[in-house]
């Protein structure tokens, strides 16, 4: 495939190019599910494509097929697809290493050496462990691996070859009691093998999830209004990721959509705030060696003790923003362009403990886990959904409550942050959406909230 | 197309398998991407796909392959992991009488050029200016596709089918002392599409939420405009109808045919065989000829949604409501076995003038956008959404532009609390799923909204 990629990209230089890359991607996987104790889908694949991306009088075209033993006007569409599109500033990317590397990231527990049987059996196991917790009305579970090698190849001599491996075993289960039901997920994985299983156990996750479902059954109304909020892990993670990150992404700051458009070097949150995206942290969900442009992927610290610092960058938006690229493209597939996406994004610890952040509060809530959110990144709001939440009453946890949405405004939350745990994890891994969706990691500690708004049912 | 589904159909029963069903899909498209004001970017993507479902000693098993050559390896691995299953009822379903239905392809958008492609975009960013010459759209887009597909099955079904598709999309922002966003989207089977309408509607909101007030917390009257109704119903209403999901018990709507599940004044149909319909097609991706189903008259429950594998484990009859698509996906694909889908899901009834529907509103808001829509709970109905595009109505008249509000409740509540239905009737594509939804503005009354 190499040679074919290589003439690609001469040819395309040869029309006069300015720029070119051309990705190949050859994807296996499988993917498993179960439902009620019954195996719903045993699903193996394997796809291979090309993804032509090509620069000329500083306007992108693109072209990408799953067909790459025909690929004789490939170069011509994309070419023409270029001429066609005529922004306004013209593209420049900003300068890059040009490399060659080579980079396998090994599975210990190779799941190509786990039988298709055993894998069975593990989202077999857990769905009964849940429906055997009384009150659960239905389990979904399911288990997909996945590995990637990526050719990518430039017109200006970069050479990467990349094989990751994906793992992850999730569940969905459904709780019901009298009119009321509850639905709660739980999910297992990274860039590893089988034996993420062994450290971080889905069926004790799923178990755990179950019980927390049939507790929220008898929950009480959420109260809606403003009170002070404190976030687990899983929600401090999807709130960095939601609020935080997507402003900080460099197209949504180059387009002007972004509230954080030139506040580089401003304190736009409180000072117990640090918030940084990691491609290379170790079997991450979102982690990748080198991003879809061939740039290496390597942490970015976006806020500093408060302070703005950097903007998660592809090669366009750092030449328009006159900053560094820093590995921030990513495409969901060899079909589609890279975009300017998140990794793993985290908040770092304090140094409160879990009393110390509640003690103070009279009324307040305790929100974990989240079913989703979503960012208008122009007027800075958010919104999402915790999975479970409590009830805290004079520094206490007091009673669980039903379906909570917490909402607000991202540069007034950063503000209001006003104790950060030392306690640090990451949450659950999840999928980004953006047009394409990518795996994403996020996490950090319990933090404290002064004022969101919470909307019950 | 469909010979080579034939070729790999045989190959199928010669290598052991008792039924077969093969589905083989090709994709064309290209889209023209905006970012402030210009197109940043231009792309054309080809796929090519062939999905192999078999049944072997009642058990089913899948599996997909991207070439012709790789179809026996494919056939293969469907049938080892057939073994892992369980038995079942389903049959592949025998060969029914699919109509033509008008209005799904159109050579003009196969022959669009790339220039032609590029004006379009240009259509709507001159007339989103031509609005306000401090509107900056920061993304959108302009898109077409062809789509040529086959399904073969061992029962005689021999489907070939084509379709086009073309879509606009908009988002506006306007940046003065406030900033404010606007949106709109156009989508279409036929190259009849007014790009200028996309620009100028997505802009003209911009503007007319500028200046947002404040609106106080309480329950009072919710105008849903097609797109707020339609995020919705994505993820509530909809999926509670999908049959699995029902007789599962993991609805709010099992076990309650015959019963008013909503305002007396609403009826839902799905129907995908609806002309021009975003879904439409002659048939569901397993051959099931497509079909109009009540599923909800004059508040009445009447019907669920159904696949072939749903219809066949409960005793009932598909609905034509097989989709091979993703979770989160808005596209069909050869990759995943089919399952229960709206296609065109349509809200009427009662419908009356929408400047009648808002006259009527002693206080209430127009909602325009449901942000956080995909959170909400299809179990239970309950929702949760921020929206940011909205107008106060006060005495029956549209009166300001309001800030950022929430907006939370039970859909079922909520369609049970329709007290009308508009007539500006819209046909929207899926946020997140393959689902159309065709619906004008309703008005819910007595709805959760907090600040």
């Amino acid at each position: 495939m190499g040679d074919t990629m290589q003439k690609i990209i001469e040819k395309l230089m040869g029309m006069g190019a300015e720029y070119c890359d051309v990705r190949y991607e050859k994807r296996t996987g499988l993917s498993l599910e179960v439902k009620d104790g019954e195996l719903k889908k045993a699903v193996p694949g394997k796809e291979e494509g090309i993804g032509i991306r090509v620069l000329y009088n500083g306007a992108f075209g693109f072209f990408s097929t799953n067909n790459v033993s025909d690929m004789d006007n490939a170069s011509e569409i994309a070419f023409k697809l270029a001429k066609c599109s005529k922004p306004k500033e013209k593209i420049i990317l900003a300068e890059t290493k040009t490399v060659k590397d080579r980079i396998i990231w090994k599975p210990k527990k190779n799941p190509a050496d786990v039988s298709i049987e055993e894998k069975h059996k593990l989202i077999a196991g857990m769905d009964e462990a849940m429906r055997n917790v009384e009150g659960i009305l239905t389990v979904m579970t399911g288990y997909s691996e996945g590995n990637v090698e990526t050719h990518f190849l430039s017109s200006e001599g970069s050479d990467i070859y990349t094989s990751v491996p994906r793992i992850v075993a999730q569940a969905d289960l459904i709780a019901k009691k009298d009119g009321t039901v509850v639905g709660y997920r739980a999910r297992v994985g990274g860039t590893s093998g089988f034996e993420i299983f062994e450290k971080n156990d889905p069926l004790e996750k799923g178990v755990n999830a179950a019980k927390s479902a049939v507790r929220i059954l008898s929950a009480e109304k959420s109260p809606s209004g403003r009170f002070p909020v404190i976030a687990d892990p899983d929600l401090a993670g999807v709130f960095v990721h939601e609020a935080v990150g997507h402003a900080t992404e460099g197209d949504s700051v180059a387009s002007g959509e972004s509230i954080l458009e030139k506040k580089i070097g401003e304190k736009i949150a409180s000072e117990l705030v640090t918030i940084y995206d990691d491609p290379a942290i170790e079997n991450g969900f979102g982690s990748f060696p080198y991003d879809d442009e061939g740039v290496k992927g390597a942490k970015k610290i976006l806020i500093e003790k408060g302070v703005l610092k950097n903007f998660i960058l592809n090669r366009e938006t750092a030449y328009k923003l006159g900053m560094e690229p820093n590995g921030g493209a990513r495409a969901e597939s060899f079909a589609v362009r890279p975009l300017v996406r998140m990794s793993n994004t985290m908040m770092d610890k304090g140094s409160c403990s879990f009393e110390e952040l509640i003690e103070d509060i009279k009324y307040g809530i305790y929100a974990k886990n989240t079913r989703g959110g979503q960012v208008d990144p122009a007027k800075g709001s958010f919104q999402f959904s915790a999975q479970e939440a409590f009830l805290i009453e004079k520094g206490e946890i007091t009673k669980p409550l039903k379906d909570l949405s917490l909402s607000g405004l991202t540069l007034e939350t950063l503000k209001n942050i006003d104790a950060v745990g030392n306690d640090t994890r990451f949450g659950e891994p999840g999928f980004c959406g953006k047009g394409q969706l990518v795996p994403v990691g996020d996490g950090g500690p319990h933090i404290r909230i002064k004022e969101v708004l919470i909307g019950g049912g | 197309m469909i010979d080579i589904g034939k070729k790999i159909l045989n190959m199928a029963l010669k290598l052991g398998a008792d039924e077969a069903e093969i589905f083989l899909v090709k994709n064309s498209g290209t889209s023209f991407s905006i970012e402030r004001n210009s197109v940043n970017f231009a792309s054309s993507n080809m796929s090519y796909g062939i999905g192999i479902r078999i049944l072997k000693n009642k058990k089913i098993g899948f599996a997909f392959c991207t070439k012709e050559a790789q179809a026996e390896k494919a056939v293969k691995n469907a049938l080892s992991s057939s073994k892992l299953g369980k038995e079942t009822k389903f049959i592949f379903p025998e060969p029914g009488k699919t109509k033509k239905i008008e209005n799904l392809y159109d050579k003009k958008i196969v022959e669009i050029s790339p220039e032609e492609g590029e004006g379009f975009v240009k259509d709507i960013v001159e007339t989103a200016l031509d609005v306000d010459k401090n509107i900056i759209i920061s993304s959108g887009g302009v898109g077409y596709s062809e789509e040529h597909l086959a399904i073969v099955n061992s029962k005689g079904i021999e489907i070939e089918d084509k379709g086009t598709g073309i879509g606009g999309s908009a988002t506006a922002v306007l940046k003065k002392k406030n900033t404010a966003t606007g949106f709109e989207i156009l989508s279409s089977r036929m190259l009849d599409i007014d790009f200028n309408i996309v620009g100028k509607n997505a802009a003209g909101l911009a503007v007319k939420t500028l200046n947002p007030r404040k609106c106080g917390s309480k329950n009072m009257t919710v105008l849903f405009t097609p797109y707020a109704l339609s995020s919705l119903l994505e993820f509530t209403t909809i999926p509670a109808l999908y049959a699995d999901k029902v007789h599962k018990g993991e609805s709010i709507y099992s076990n309650r045919i015959g019963e008013a599940v909503s305002s007396e004044i609403l009826t839902v149909v799905e129907n995908g065989s609806m002309p021009n319909g975003l879904n439409s097609a002659i048939a569901d991706d397993e051959g099931i000829p497509s079909k109009r189903t009540e599923l909800i008259k004059n508040g009445v429950l009447k019907n669920y949604l159904y696949d072939v594998l749903t219809s066949a484990e409960y005793d009932k009859e598909s609905t034509g409501n097989a989709v091979r698509s993703e979770k989160w996906s808005s596209s069909r694909t050869f990759k995943t076995m089919p399952s229960i889908k709206s296609r065109n899901f349509i809200i009427n009834g009662k419908t009356e003038k929408i400047e009648k529907l808002i006259s009527g509103v002693k206080e209430g808001i127009l909602v325009y956008d449901a942000m956080g829509a995909h959170t909400s709970n299809p179990a239970s109905g309950r929702f949760s959404i921020n929206s940011s595009i909205l107008f106060k109505i006060e005495k029956g008249e549209i009166v300001y532009p309001v800030k950022q509000v929430m907006i939370s409740g039970n859909m079922g509540d909520c369609l049970k609390n329709v007290s009308g239905i508009g007539d500006d009737f819209r046909k929207l594509p899926g946020g997140l799923s393959t689902v159309s939804v065709i619906a004008p503005t309703v008005r819910v009354e007595n709805v959760r909204v907090s600040i």
